[in-house]
Protein backbone atom coordinates (compact mmCIF):
# COMPACT_ATOMS: atom_id res chain seq x y z
CA UNK A 1 0.00 0.00 0.00
CA UNK A 2 2.69 2.47 1.09
CA UNK A 3 4.84 1.62 -1.93
CA UNK A 4 1.98 2.32 -4.31
CA UNK A 5 1.26 5.59 -2.50
CA UNK A 6 4.87 6.61 -2.75
CA UNK A 7 5.00 5.59 -6.40
CA UNK A 8 1.98 7.72 -7.06
CA UNK A 9 3.47 10.69 -5.17
CA UNK A 10 6.64 10.30 -7.25
CA UNK A 11 4.57 10.18 -10.40
CA UNK A 12 2.69 13.33 -9.39
CA UNK A 13 5.95 15.13 -8.59
CA UNK A 14 7.47 14.02 -11.89
CA UNK A 15 4.36 15.17 -13.68
CA UNK A 16 4.52 18.56 -11.98
CA UNK A 17 8.21 18.89 -12.84
CA UNK A 18 7.54 17.99 -16.44
CA UNK A 19 4.71 20.50 -16.60
CA UNK A 20 6.94 23.25 -15.18
CA UNK A 21 9.64 22.42 -17.71
CA UNK A 22 7.09 22.48 -20.48
CA UNK A 23 5.85 25.88 -19.35
CA UNK A 24 9.40 27.28 -19.29
CA UNK A 25 9.97 25.86 -22.78
CA UNK A 26 6.74 27.51 -23.96
CA UNK A 27 7.83 30.86 -22.56
CA UNK A 28 11.20 30.56 -24.25
CA UNK A 29 9.57 29.88 -27.60
CA UNK A 30 6.85 32.55 -27.25
CA UNK A 31 8.78 35.18 -29.29
CA UNK A 32 9.07 32.68 -32.16
CA UNK A 33 5.33 32.11 -32.07
CA UNK A 34 4.52 35.83 -32.00
CA UNK A 35 6.94 36.45 -34.87
CA UNK A 36 5.36 33.62 -36.84
CA UNK A 37 1.83 34.93 -36.35
CA UNK A 38 2.98 38.46 -37.32
CA UNK A 39 4.56 36.99 -40.44
CA UNK A 40 1.32 35.25 -41.37
CA UNK A 41 -0.69 38.46 -40.87
CA UNK A 42 1.79 40.44 -42.99
CA UNK A 43 1.57 37.73 -45.65
CA UNK A 44 -2.22 37.97 -45.57
CA UNK A 45 -2.07 41.76 -46.00
CA UNK A 46 0.43 41.45 -48.85
CA UNK A 47 -1.69 38.80 -50.57
CA UNK A 48 -4.81 40.94 -50.28
CA UNK A 49 -2.96 44.03 -51.61
CA UNK A 50 -1.73 41.95 -54.54
CA UNK A 51 -5.28 40.74 -55.18
CA UNK A 52 -6.28 44.38 -55.33
CA UNK A 53 -9.99 44.10 -54.49
CA UNK A 54 -10.40 44.90 -50.80
CA UNK A 55 -14.15 44.28 -50.98
CA UNK A 56 -13.66 40.72 -52.23
CA UNK A 57 -10.47 39.77 -50.40
CA UNK A 58 -9.94 42.14 -47.48
CA UNK A 59 -6.63 42.21 -45.67
CA UNK A 60 -6.20 42.26 -41.90
CA UNK A 61 -6.33 46.08 -41.79
CA UNK A 62 -9.68 46.29 -43.59
CA UNK A 63 -11.05 43.38 -41.60
CA UNK A 64 -9.86 44.94 -38.36
CA UNK A 65 -11.53 48.24 -39.21
CA UNK A 66 -14.77 46.45 -40.11
CA UNK A 67 -14.55 44.51 -36.86
CA UNK A 68 -14.01 47.65 -34.76
CA UNK A 69 -16.82 49.49 -36.56
CA UNK A 70 -19.16 46.54 -36.08
CA UNK A 71 -18.24 46.14 -32.42
CA UNK A 72 -18.48 49.82 -31.44
CA UNK A 73 -21.39 51.21 -33.41
CA UNK A 74 -22.60 48.34 -35.57
CA UNK A 75 -24.74 45.27 -35.19
CA UNK A 76 -22.15 42.72 -34.09
CA UNK A 77 -22.95 42.86 -30.32
CA UNK A 78 -26.69 42.44 -30.88
CA UNK A 79 -26.16 39.68 -33.45
CA UNK A 80 -23.73 37.80 -31.19
CA UNK A 81 -26.12 38.11 -28.26
CA UNK A 82 -28.96 36.67 -30.34
CA UNK A 83 -26.85 33.74 -31.56
CA UNK A 84 -25.38 32.99 -28.14
CA UNK A 85 -28.80 33.15 -26.49
CA UNK A 86 -30.10 30.58 -28.97
CA UNK A 87 -27.10 28.32 -28.49
CA UNK A 88 -27.30 28.48 -24.69
CA UNK A 89 -31.05 27.87 -24.50
CA UNK A 90 -30.90 24.94 -26.89
CA UNK A 91 -27.78 23.51 -25.30
CA UNK A 92 -29.24 23.72 -21.80
CA UNK A 93 -32.45 21.90 -22.74
CA UNK A 94 -30.64 19.41 -24.98
CA UNK A 95 -27.96 18.61 -22.42
CA UNK A 96 -30.50 18.13 -19.63
CA UNK A 97 -32.49 15.75 -21.82
CA UNK A 98 -29.30 14.03 -22.99
CA UNK A 99 -28.02 13.52 -19.44
CA UNK A 100 -31.36 12.06 -18.40
CA UNK A 101 -31.47 9.76 -21.42
CA UNK A 102 -27.86 8.73 -20.92
CA UNK A 103 -28.27 8.06 -17.20
CA UNK A 104 -31.33 5.93 -17.86
CA UNK A 105 -29.74 3.93 -20.65
CA UNK A 106 -26.45 3.66 -18.81
CA UNK A 107 -27.93 2.21 -15.66
CA UNK A 108 -30.41 -0.29 -17.09
CA UNK A 109 -29.73 -2.77 -19.85
CA UNK A 110 -33.40 -3.04 -20.77
CA UNK A 111 -33.70 0.73 -21.26
CA UNK A 112 -30.39 0.74 -23.12
CA UNK A 113 -31.70 -1.88 -25.54
CA UNK A 114 -34.88 0.14 -26.00
CA UNK A 115 -33.13 3.48 -26.65
CA UNK A 116 -30.17 2.13 -28.61
CA UNK A 117 -31.74 1.93 -32.11
CA UNK A 118 -32.96 5.53 -31.95
CA UNK A 119 -29.76 6.99 -30.57
CA UNK A 120 -27.76 5.12 -33.23
CA UNK A 121 -29.92 6.29 -36.12
CA UNK A 122 -30.61 9.88 -35.04
CA UNK A 123 -26.92 10.39 -34.28
CA UNK A 124 -26.21 10.02 -37.99
CA UNK A 125 -28.96 12.32 -39.26
CA UNK A 126 -27.42 15.81 -39.64
CA UNK A 127 -29.40 18.30 -37.55
CA UNK A 128 -29.97 20.60 -40.50
CA UNK A 129 -31.81 17.86 -42.38
CA UNK A 130 -34.61 18.54 -39.87
CA UNK A 131 -34.66 22.23 -40.69
CA UNK A 132 -37.33 21.98 -43.41
CA UNK A 133 -39.79 19.91 -41.33
CA UNK A 134 -39.05 22.11 -38.31
CA UNK A 135 -40.04 25.16 -40.36
CA UNK A 136 -43.34 23.50 -41.24
CA UNK A 137 -44.11 22.33 -37.72
CA UNK A 138 -42.72 25.11 -35.54
CA UNK A 139 -42.70 28.12 -37.85
CA UNK A 140 -39.76 30.24 -38.87
CA UNK A 141 -39.28 31.90 -35.47
CA UNK A 142 -37.10 31.07 -32.49
CA UNK A 143 -38.73 27.74 -31.64
CA UNK A 144 -37.57 25.89 -34.73
CA UNK A 145 -33.97 27.07 -34.28
CA UNK A 146 -33.87 26.15 -30.62
CA UNK A 147 -35.44 22.77 -31.40
CA UNK A 148 -32.64 22.11 -33.90
CA UNK A 149 -29.99 22.93 -31.29
CA UNK A 150 -31.72 20.68 -28.77
CA UNK A 151 -31.63 17.92 -31.37
CA UNK A 152 -27.92 18.59 -32.06
CA UNK A 153 -26.94 18.28 -28.43
CA UNK A 154 -29.20 15.60 -27.01
CA UNK A 155 -27.70 12.50 -28.67
CA UNK A 156 -24.05 13.43 -28.24
CA UNK A 157 -24.62 14.12 -24.55
CA UNK A 158 -26.70 10.95 -24.14
CA UNK A 159 -24.04 8.71 -25.72
CA UNK A 160 -21.29 10.23 -23.58
CA UNK A 161 -23.32 10.11 -20.38
CA UNK A 162 -24.15 6.45 -20.94
CA UNK A 163 -20.47 5.69 -21.53
CA UNK A 164 -19.64 7.55 -18.33
CA UNK A 165 -22.17 5.71 -16.22
CA UNK A 166 -20.87 2.39 -17.51
CA UNK A 167 -17.27 3.36 -16.77
CA UNK A 168 -17.91 4.06 -13.08
CA UNK A 169 -15.26 2.08 -11.17
CA UNK A 170 -17.02 -1.05 -9.94
CA UNK A 171 -15.14 -1.08 -6.66
CA UNK A 172 -16.43 2.37 -5.77
CA UNK A 173 -19.98 1.16 -6.25
CA UNK A 174 -19.22 -1.94 -4.18
CA UNK A 175 -17.70 0.11 -1.41
CA UNK A 176 -20.64 2.50 -1.27
CA UNK A 177 -23.00 -0.50 -1.09
CA UNK A 178 -20.90 -2.11 1.64
CA UNK A 179 -21.19 1.03 3.72
CA UNK A 180 -24.95 0.88 3.28
CA UNK A 181 -25.58 3.63 0.75
CA UNK A 182 -29.13 3.68 -0.54
CA UNK A 183 -29.67 3.43 -4.32
CA UNK A 184 -30.53 7.15 -4.41
CA UNK A 185 -27.39 8.06 -2.50
CA UNK A 186 -25.37 5.68 -4.68
CA UNK A 187 -26.67 7.48 -7.73
CA UNK A 188 -26.10 11.05 -6.56
CA UNK A 189 -22.97 10.32 -4.55
CA UNK A 190 -21.12 7.92 -6.85
CA UNK A 191 -22.53 7.32 -10.29
CA UNK A 192 -23.41 10.89 -11.26
CA UNK A 193 -20.14 12.52 -10.06
CA UNK A 194 -18.09 9.75 -11.65
CA UNK A 195 -19.73 10.29 -15.01
CA UNK A 196 -19.33 14.10 -14.89
CA UNK A 197 -16.13 14.15 -16.99
CA UNK A 198 -17.90 12.20 -19.73
CA UNK A 199 -20.96 14.45 -19.54
CA UNK A 200 -18.78 17.56 -19.80
CA UNK A 201 -16.92 16.26 -22.83
CA UNK A 202 -20.24 15.38 -24.47
CA UNK A 203 -21.56 18.90 -23.84
CA UNK A 204 -18.31 20.30 -25.22
CA UNK A 205 -18.79 18.48 -28.53
CA UNK A 206 -22.46 19.50 -28.56
CA UNK A 207 -21.42 23.14 -28.07
CA UNK A 208 -19.33 23.13 -31.23
CA UNK A 209 -22.12 21.46 -33.20
CA UNK A 210 -24.66 23.91 -31.80
CA UNK A 211 -22.70 26.87 -33.17
CA UNK A 212 -22.60 25.21 -36.56
CA UNK A 213 -26.33 24.53 -36.53
CA UNK A 214 -27.35 27.96 -35.34
CA UNK A 215 -25.25 29.83 -37.90
CA UNK A 216 -26.64 27.76 -40.77
CA UNK A 217 -30.21 28.14 -39.53
CA UNK A 218 -29.69 31.90 -39.24
CA UNK A 219 -28.24 32.05 -42.73
CA UNK A 220 -31.37 30.36 -44.04
CA UNK A 221 -33.58 32.95 -42.41
CA UNK A 222 -33.70 34.80 -39.09
CA UNK A 223 -34.38 38.26 -37.75
CA UNK A 224 -30.93 38.65 -36.19
CA UNK A 225 -27.78 36.71 -35.49
CA UNK A 226 -24.26 36.22 -36.80
CA UNK A 227 -25.56 34.06 -39.65
CA UNK A 228 -27.68 37.02 -40.78
CA UNK A 229 -24.61 39.28 -40.78
CA UNK A 230 -22.83 36.77 -43.00
CA UNK A 231 -25.66 36.58 -45.54
CA UNK A 232 -25.90 40.38 -45.54
CA UNK A 233 -22.27 40.41 -46.62
CA UNK A 234 -23.18 38.30 -49.67
CA UNK A 235 -26.02 40.62 -50.59
CA UNK A 236 -23.68 43.63 -50.49
CA UNK A 237 -20.69 41.65 -51.87
CA UNK A 238 -18.74 43.08 -48.95
CA UNK A 239 -16.47 40.40 -47.54
CA UNK A 240 -15.05 42.75 -44.88
CA UNK A 241 -18.19 42.43 -42.79
CA UNK A 242 -18.24 38.67 -43.38
CA UNK A 243 -14.64 38.36 -42.21
CA UNK A 244 -15.45 40.41 -39.10
CA UNK A 245 -18.39 38.08 -38.38
CA UNK A 246 -16.17 35.03 -38.97
CA UNK A 247 -13.62 36.38 -36.49
CA UNK A 248 -16.35 36.98 -33.90
CA UNK A 249 -17.64 33.44 -34.51
CA UNK A 250 -14.20 31.94 -34.07
CA UNK A 251 -13.56 33.99 -30.93
CA UNK A 252 -16.91 33.05 -29.41
CA UNK A 253 -16.44 29.37 -30.22
CA UNK A 254 -12.92 29.37 -28.85
CA UNK A 255 -13.92 31.16 -25.63
CA UNK A 256 -16.85 28.82 -25.07
CA UNK A 257 -14.58 25.84 -25.63
CA UNK A 258 -11.93 27.17 -23.22
CA UNK A 259 -14.60 27.74 -20.56
CA UNK A 260 -15.58 24.12 -20.95
CA UNK A 261 -12.04 22.83 -20.75
CA UNK A 262 -11.66 24.91 -17.60
CA UNK A 263 -14.80 23.42 -16.09
CA UNK A 264 -13.59 19.95 -17.04
CA UNK A 265 -10.22 20.50 -15.34
CA UNK A 266 -11.78 22.09 -12.28
CA UNK A 267 -14.68 19.73 -11.60
CA UNK A 268 -14.19 16.78 -13.89
CA UNK A 269 -10.83 15.42 -12.79
CA UNK A 270 -11.80 15.02 -9.14
CA UNK A 271 -13.84 11.93 -9.80
CA UNK A 272 -12.19 10.49 -12.87
CA UNK A 273 -10.92 6.95 -12.79
CA UNK A 274 -7.31 8.02 -13.29
CA UNK A 275 -7.09 10.20 -10.18
CA UNK A 276 -8.67 7.44 -8.13
CA UNK A 277 -6.21 4.86 -9.33
CA UNK A 278 -8.21 2.95 -11.90
CA UNK A 279 -11.34 0.85 -11.67
CA UNK B 1 -30.81 -6.30 -14.64
CA UNK B 2 -29.05 -8.56 -12.19
CA UNK B 3 -30.69 -11.69 -13.53
CA UNK B 4 -29.76 -10.73 -17.03
CA UNK B 5 -26.20 -10.08 -15.93
CA UNK B 6 -25.93 -13.52 -14.39
CA UNK B 7 -27.04 -15.23 -17.61
CA UNK B 8 -25.35 -13.67 -20.62
CA UNK B 9 -26.71 -16.36 -22.96
CA UNK B 10 -30.21 -15.35 -22.01
CA UNK B 11 -29.35 -11.72 -22.77
CA UNK B 12 -28.02 -12.52 -26.23
CA UNK B 13 -31.46 -12.78 -27.82
CA UNK B 14 -33.19 -10.40 -25.41
CA UNK B 15 -31.25 -7.38 -26.58
CA UNK B 16 -32.06 -7.58 -30.31
CA UNK B 17 -35.65 -8.47 -29.35
CA UNK B 18 -35.89 -5.30 -27.28
CA UNK B 19 -34.32 -3.29 -30.13
CA UNK B 20 -36.94 -4.58 -32.55
CA UNK B 21 -39.71 -4.04 -30.02
CA UNK B 22 -38.66 -0.43 -29.48
CA UNK B 23 -38.57 0.29 -33.20
CA UNK B 24 -41.97 -1.36 -33.71
CA UNK B 25 -43.49 0.65 -30.88
CA UNK B 26 -42.05 3.87 -32.27
CA UNK B 27 -43.33 3.17 -35.77
CA UNK B 28 -46.78 2.35 -34.38
CA UNK B 29 -46.76 5.52 -32.28
CA UNK B 30 -45.68 7.53 -35.34
CA UNK B 31 -48.48 6.00 -37.38
CA UNK B 32 -51.03 6.68 -34.66
CA UNK B 33 -49.88 10.26 -34.24
CA UNK B 34 -50.03 10.85 -37.99
CA UNK B 35 -53.56 9.44 -38.19
CA UNK B 36 -54.62 11.52 -35.20
CA UNK B 37 -53.08 14.67 -36.67
CA UNK B 38 -54.78 13.77 -39.95
CA UNK B 39 -52.74 16.12 -42.11
CA UNK B 40 -50.53 14.06 -44.39
CA UNK B 41 -48.97 17.15 -45.95
CA UNK B 42 -47.48 18.32 -42.69
CA UNK B 43 -47.03 15.03 -40.87
CA UNK B 44 -46.85 11.90 -43.03
CA UNK B 45 -47.44 8.35 -41.82
CA UNK B 46 -44.54 5.88 -41.90
CA UNK B 47 -46.09 4.29 -44.99
CA UNK B 48 -46.22 7.52 -47.01
CA UNK B 49 -42.65 8.30 -45.94
CA UNK B 50 -41.54 4.83 -47.06
CA UNK B 51 -43.28 5.15 -50.42
CA UNK B 52 -41.64 8.58 -50.88
CA UNK B 53 -38.33 6.89 -50.06
CA UNK B 54 -39.09 4.30 -52.73
CA UNK B 55 -39.83 7.11 -55.21
CA UNK B 56 -36.57 8.87 -54.41
CA UNK B 57 -34.63 5.64 -54.86
CA UNK B 58 -36.33 4.54 -58.10
CA UNK B 59 -36.69 7.88 -59.87
CA UNK B 60 -33.38 8.21 -61.73
CA UNK B 61 -33.35 11.98 -61.41
CA UNK B 62 -33.81 11.96 -57.65
CA UNK B 63 -31.45 9.03 -57.22
CA UNK B 64 -28.66 11.17 -58.63
CA UNK B 65 -29.17 13.60 -55.72
CA UNK B 66 -27.96 10.88 -53.36
CA UNK B 67 -25.02 10.06 -55.63
CA UNK B 68 -24.09 13.75 -55.83
CA UNK B 69 -24.17 14.20 -52.06
CA UNK B 70 -22.19 11.01 -51.46
CA UNK B 71 -19.60 12.04 -54.03
CA UNK B 72 -19.20 15.41 -52.30
CA UNK B 73 -18.81 13.71 -48.93
CA UNK B 74 -16.26 11.17 -50.15
CA UNK B 75 -14.12 13.58 -52.18
CA UNK B 76 -14.21 16.27 -49.50
CA UNK B 77 -13.50 13.74 -46.76
CA UNK B 78 -10.56 12.23 -48.66
CA UNK B 79 -9.03 15.64 -49.47
CA UNK B 80 -9.61 16.92 -45.94
CA UNK B 81 -8.08 13.80 -44.36
CA UNK B 82 -4.94 13.89 -46.51
CA UNK B 83 -4.51 17.60 -45.88
CA UNK B 84 -5.20 17.12 -42.17
CA UNK B 85 -2.60 14.38 -41.75
CA UNK B 86 -0.06 16.44 -43.73
CA UNK B 87 -0.62 19.64 -41.76
CA UNK B 88 -0.84 17.74 -38.48
CA UNK B 89 2.47 15.96 -39.10
CA UNK B 90 4.12 19.22 -40.10
CA UNK B 91 2.89 21.00 -36.98
CA UNK B 92 3.64 18.04 -34.75
CA UNK B 93 7.06 17.44 -36.25
CA UNK B 94 8.50 20.95 -36.10
CA UNK B 95 8.24 22.77 -32.78
CA UNK B 96 8.60 26.34 -34.05
CA UNK B 97 5.87 25.76 -36.66
CA UNK B 98 3.67 24.31 -33.93
CA UNK B 99 3.97 27.44 -31.78
CA UNK B 100 2.86 29.58 -34.73
CA UNK B 101 0.23 27.44 -36.33
CA UNK B 102 -1.42 25.81 -33.35
CA UNK B 103 -3.26 28.94 -32.15
CA UNK B 104 -4.36 29.65 -35.72
CA UNK B 105 -5.62 26.09 -36.15
CA UNK B 106 -7.60 26.30 -32.93
CA UNK B 107 -9.08 29.60 -33.98
CA UNK B 108 -10.06 28.46 -37.46
CA UNK B 109 -11.45 25.22 -36.03
CA UNK B 110 -13.88 27.28 -33.95
CA UNK B 111 -15.27 29.07 -37.00
CA UNK B 112 -18.31 27.24 -38.29
CA UNK B 113 -17.49 25.70 -41.70
CA UNK B 114 -20.75 26.80 -43.33
CA UNK B 115 -20.00 30.43 -42.51
CA UNK B 116 -17.20 30.23 -45.10
CA UNK B 117 -19.73 29.62 -47.85
CA UNK B 118 -19.93 33.35 -48.57
CA UNK B 119 -16.22 34.01 -49.18
CA UNK B 120 -15.98 30.58 -50.85
CA UNK B 121 -18.69 31.39 -53.40
CA UNK B 122 -17.10 34.78 -54.07
CA UNK B 123 -13.67 33.26 -54.64
CA UNK B 124 -14.52 29.89 -56.17
CA UNK B 125 -17.86 30.67 -57.79
CA UNK B 126 -21.25 29.16 -57.14
CA UNK B 127 -21.23 25.39 -57.36
CA UNK B 128 -19.00 22.39 -56.78
CA UNK B 129 -15.81 24.21 -55.78
CA UNK B 130 -17.28 26.16 -52.91
CA UNK B 131 -19.28 23.20 -51.61
CA UNK B 132 -16.13 21.09 -51.68
CA UNK B 133 -14.28 23.83 -49.83
CA UNK B 134 -16.85 23.66 -47.02
CA UNK B 135 -16.58 19.87 -46.68
CA UNK B 136 -12.78 19.97 -46.72
CA UNK B 137 -12.85 22.75 -44.13
CA UNK B 138 -15.15 20.72 -41.89
CA UNK B 139 -13.04 17.56 -42.13
CA UNK B 140 -9.52 18.92 -41.92
CA UNK B 141 -9.48 20.19 -38.32
CA UNK B 142 -10.50 17.07 -36.41
CA UNK B 143 -7.84 15.17 -38.39
CA UNK B 144 -5.16 17.81 -37.66
CA UNK B 145 -5.98 17.87 -33.97
CA UNK B 146 -6.04 14.10 -33.63
CA UNK B 147 -2.82 13.73 -35.62
CA UNK B 148 -1.22 16.19 -33.20
CA UNK B 149 -2.58 14.25 -30.22
CA UNK B 150 -1.26 11.01 -31.71
CA UNK B 151 2.19 12.46 -32.30
CA UNK B 152 2.39 13.80 -28.75
CA UNK B 153 1.38 10.46 -27.21
CA UNK B 154 4.25 8.54 -28.78
CA UNK B 155 5.82 6.34 -26.07
CA UNK B 156 9.06 8.12 -25.18
CA UNK B 157 10.81 4.99 -23.99
CA UNK B 158 10.33 3.26 -27.32
CA UNK B 159 11.94 6.20 -29.10
CA UNK B 160 14.79 6.17 -26.58
CA UNK B 161 15.28 2.46 -27.10
CA UNK B 162 15.35 2.81 -30.86
CA UNK B 163 17.87 5.64 -30.56
CA UNK B 164 20.03 3.54 -28.22
CA UNK B 165 20.07 0.79 -30.81
CA UNK B 166 21.15 3.32 -33.40
CA UNK B 167 17.98 3.73 -35.48
CA UNK B 168 17.99 6.68 -37.86
CA UNK B 169 15.45 9.49 -37.48
CA UNK B 170 13.60 8.30 -40.56
CA UNK B 171 13.46 4.77 -39.23
CA UNK B 172 12.17 5.96 -35.84
CA UNK B 173 9.54 7.99 -37.64
CA UNK B 174 8.48 5.09 -39.82
CA UNK B 175 8.52 2.30 -37.27
CA UNK B 176 7.50 4.02 -34.02
CA UNK B 177 5.96 7.43 -34.47
CA UNK B 178 3.63 6.72 -37.38
CA UNK B 179 2.31 3.41 -36.04
CA UNK B 180 1.50 4.88 -32.63
CA UNK B 181 -0.27 7.87 -34.18
CA UNK B 182 -2.42 5.81 -36.57
CA UNK B 183 -5.21 4.95 -34.10
CA UNK B 184 -5.58 8.64 -33.23
CA UNK B 185 -5.69 9.63 -36.89
CA UNK B 186 -8.34 7.00 -37.57
CA UNK B 187 -10.45 8.36 -34.69
CA UNK B 188 -10.09 11.88 -36.07
CA UNK B 189 -11.09 10.71 -39.54
CA UNK B 190 -14.15 8.97 -38.18
CA UNK B 191 -15.23 12.18 -36.45
CA UNK B 192 -14.55 14.04 -39.68
CA UNK B 193 -16.76 11.70 -41.64
CA UNK B 194 -19.69 12.69 -39.43
CA UNK B 195 -18.81 16.37 -39.80
CA UNK B 196 -18.59 16.03 -43.57
CA UNK B 197 -22.18 14.78 -43.66
CA UNK B 198 -23.31 17.60 -41.38
CA UNK B 199 -21.55 20.27 -43.39
CA UNK B 200 -22.49 18.97 -46.84
CA UNK B 201 -26.18 19.08 -45.94
CA UNK B 202 -25.84 22.59 -44.51
CA UNK B 203 -23.87 23.81 -47.52
CA UNK B 204 -26.34 22.30 -49.97
CA UNK B 205 -29.19 24.01 -48.18
CA UNK B 206 -27.49 27.39 -48.13
CA UNK B 207 -25.78 27.45 -51.52
CA UNK B 208 -26.49 24.23 -53.40
CA UNK B 209 -28.53 23.53 -56.49
CA UNK B 210 -28.64 19.75 -56.03
CA UNK B 211 -27.95 16.99 -53.52
CA UNK B 212 -30.00 15.52 -50.68
CA UNK B 213 -29.74 18.64 -48.53
CA UNK B 214 -31.16 20.71 -51.38
CA UNK B 215 -33.86 18.08 -52.03
CA UNK B 216 -35.03 18.27 -48.41
CA UNK B 217 -34.95 22.05 -48.26
CA UNK B 218 -36.56 22.45 -51.67
CA UNK B 219 -39.46 20.16 -50.70
CA UNK B 220 -40.68 22.76 -48.23
CA UNK B 221 -41.86 24.96 -51.11
CA UNK B 222 -44.31 22.25 -52.19
CA UNK B 223 -45.17 21.18 -48.63
CA UNK B 224 -43.79 17.79 -49.64
CA UNK B 225 -43.11 16.43 -46.17
CA UNK B 226 -42.92 12.76 -47.27
CA UNK B 227 -39.95 13.60 -49.53
CA UNK B 228 -38.31 15.46 -46.66
CA UNK B 229 -38.68 12.37 -44.53
CA UNK B 230 -37.31 10.20 -47.33
CA UNK B 231 -34.26 12.48 -47.54
CA UNK B 232 -33.80 12.43 -43.78
CA UNK B 233 -34.01 8.62 -43.67
CA UNK B 234 -31.57 8.35 -46.58
CA UNK B 235 -29.07 10.65 -44.86
CA UNK B 236 -29.32 8.66 -41.64
CA UNK B 237 -28.84 5.36 -43.47
CA UNK B 238 -25.95 6.70 -45.57
CA UNK B 239 -24.23 8.20 -42.52
CA UNK B 240 -24.60 5.02 -40.50
CA UNK B 241 -23.39 2.84 -43.38
CA UNK B 242 -20.36 5.04 -44.15
CA UNK B 243 -19.40 5.10 -40.47
CA UNK B 244 -19.61 1.31 -40.16
CA UNK B 245 -17.75 0.70 -43.44
CA UNK B 246 -15.04 3.14 -42.44
CA UNK B 247 -14.51 1.77 -38.95
CA UNK B 248 -14.52 -1.87 -40.07
CA UNK B 249 -12.20 -1.12 -43.00
CA UNK B 250 -9.85 0.92 -40.82
CA UNK B 251 -9.63 -1.72 -38.12
CA UNK B 252 -9.19 -4.56 -40.61
CA UNK B 253 -6.79 -2.75 -42.89
CA UNK B 254 -4.75 -1.19 -40.11
CA UNK B 255 -5.07 -4.09 -37.68
CA UNK B 256 -1.33 -4.23 -37.00
CA UNK B 257 -1.42 -0.72 -35.54
CA UNK B 258 -4.00 -1.81 -33.00
CA UNK B 259 -1.96 -4.76 -31.72
CA UNK B 260 -1.99 -5.12 -27.97
CA UNK B 261 -5.03 -2.90 -27.44
CA UNK B 262 -7.93 -4.43 -25.62
CA UNK B 263 -10.56 -2.23 -27.23
CA UNK B 264 -9.52 -1.08 -30.67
Amino acid sequence: MSTTTRARADAVAADRGRRGAARRATLRRAPVAVAGICLIIIGWEAFSRAYGKPLLFPGPVDTGNALIDGLTGGDIPAASAASVARVLTGLLIGSAAGVLLGLLSGSSRVLEALFEPFINVFRFIPPLAWFAPALLWLGSGETSKIALIVYTSVFVVAVNTAAGVKAVPRNMVRMARTYGASPVRLFFGVRLPASLPYIFSGVRIALGNAFMTVVTAEMLGASSGLGVLITQGTANTDVRGVFAALIVLGALGLCADRVFVGLLRRYGGRFSARTLGGP
Amino acid sequence: MNRAASSPGHWRWQRPALNVLAVLMAVLAWHGAALWKDNLLVFPTPLTALSALGDVLTDPEQRTELVITLRRVIIGFAMGSVLGVAVGSLIGGVRSIAMTLEPIVHFLRSVTPVAWIVPATIWLGVGEGSLRFIVVYATVFPVIINTLAGLSEVPVNKVRMARTFGASRLRIYRTIIVPSAVPYIVTGMRLSLGYSFMSVVAAEMVAGRDGIGFLIYDSRIFFDTPTMFAGILLLGAAGLLCDKVFSVAAHRGLARFYAGQVNP
